[in-house]
């Protein structure tokens, strides 16, 4: 199994670092005012929005390279939370677009998002 | 050979330089959220967003040109990304894609300068000088920058290689236990459409190289690892059916393109 590229500092995130944790239910409201609510996910799914900033070449390459071989959103990695050492071990990329903007030497940005993936 | 042109500078870009992969894939999401993926190979995408400033009147009509020449988005052109690396397989020199006598052997995991085990030794058991190279399809007469990192246990020269069919560029360095990274930069006059990039070692002589890259420019940046594709698109686009240029001073003019090309 593949995982997520770290940097050279040996980080995966920057700050600003977004966790969400993605739930999905139902809500069926009657007449009566009275609600009906279900669960469609068993549990809440995780995702992380990971900017990066001021890369080297080096780890830009790293990054492109790793979007390419897991094909966009269609390959699943495993993903280690830094803010509490958690590893996912069924990550996928959420965009088939990886964008970067190389600003000079040494001064490349993008963002990507990783989301868990269910079964 | 249509090939994007190189402004005066040797360059092909000027920062910053905006990339953007494109993948497809068909998703089909259950309500509980799991997902069956398909993946759509053949629809991966490239595209680059170039922004040019302080041209001459020169590199205008240039650009100006070859975008009619090349009628907007309708022909296809030859493409060095200005943000990748030329070489294919930079840190595989096993590869087919390296070409070598058999006598010059390849050992790899060997250390490298960024503290990691991706450098490889190269040896030459034989009794003659032998080379280590790789063919890029792109014009000899745009500027080069070719890079590697070298170093050798004991004092070892190594040269850096660019030729084509009747030219060679050789440009020797003296190699001892430090990592150093080694440039070979420059142009041929000639219209070949191809070149080669390579190193060249001493019989009897060994040296660990890392980091090899081809650079569409006069200086070599930062290092750019490759698999199985480089930064040569043989079939990009502009992306774009207009051309819009600004002049903001005599001889100072500036403009964005838009270019891409499958992946």
């Amino acid at each position: 199994m593949a995982a997520f590229p770290t940097l050279k500092t040996g980080a995966v995130m920057q700050y600003p670092a977004t966790r969400a944790a993605r739930s999905r239910n139902q809500v069926l409201r009657y007449v009566d005012g009275a609600e009906q609510r279900y669960r469609e996910y068993a549990a809440p799914l995780k995702e992380w929005i990971i900017r990066l900033d001021l890369l080297d070449e080096s780890e830009v390459a790293a990054l492109e390279e790793f979007f390419q071989s897991e094909k966009g959103q269609y390959g699943s990695f495993t993903f280690t939370d830094q803010a509490d050492g958690a590893q996912y071990p069924n990550c996928s990329l959420e965009e088939d677009e990886f964008a970067f903007e190389l600003r000079g030497e040494m001064r490349s940005r993008t963002t990507l998002t990783v989301r868990e993936n269910r079964g | 050979m249509l090939v994007f042109p190189q402004l005066a500078t040797g360059v092909s870009g000027q920062f910053p330089i905006r990339k953007r992969r494109l993948a497809r894939t068909v998703v089909n999401e259950a309500a509980g959220g799991h997902r069956v993926k398909l993946a759509d190979d053949a629809a991966a995408m490239i595209e680059w967003q170039l922004r040019f400033e302080g041209l001459t009147d020169g590199e205008r009509d240039e650009i100006a040109q070859f975008f009619t020449a090349m009628e907007g988005r309708l022909k296809s052109f030859t493409f060095l990304d200005p943000a990748d690396n030329l070489l294919k397989w930079s840190e595989k020199l096993d590869d087919a894609a390296w070409e070598r006598n058999v006598l010059l052997q390849v050992t790899g995991g060997i250390g490298d300068p960024l503290g990691t085990q991706r450098a490889s030794r190269l040896s030459n058991i034989s009794g003659a000088t032998l080379r280590i190279e790789q063919t890029v399809n792109a014009p000899a007469w745009f500027h080069y920058a070719f890079s590697v990192w070298a170093r050798s246990d004991a004092p070892e020269q190594l040269g850096l290689v660019r030729s084509i069919t009747g030219s060679t560029h050789v440009a020797t360095h003296d190699v001892g236990p430090g990592w150093k990274r080694l440039v070979l930069s420059g142009a041929f006059s000639d219209t070949a459409e191809s070149l080669k990039f390579g190193l060249e070692i001493e019989a009897g002589r060994a040296v660990e190289v890392f980091g090899l890259q081809a650079e569409p420019q006069l200086g070599a940046s930062g290092y750019k690892k490759t698999v199985s594709r480089s930064g040569v698109y043989p079939q990009a686009r502009f992306g774009d059916d207009e051309l819009d240029v600004t002049t903001e001073a005599p001889d100072r003019h500036s403009l964005n393109l838009r270019i891409v090309s499958r992946a």
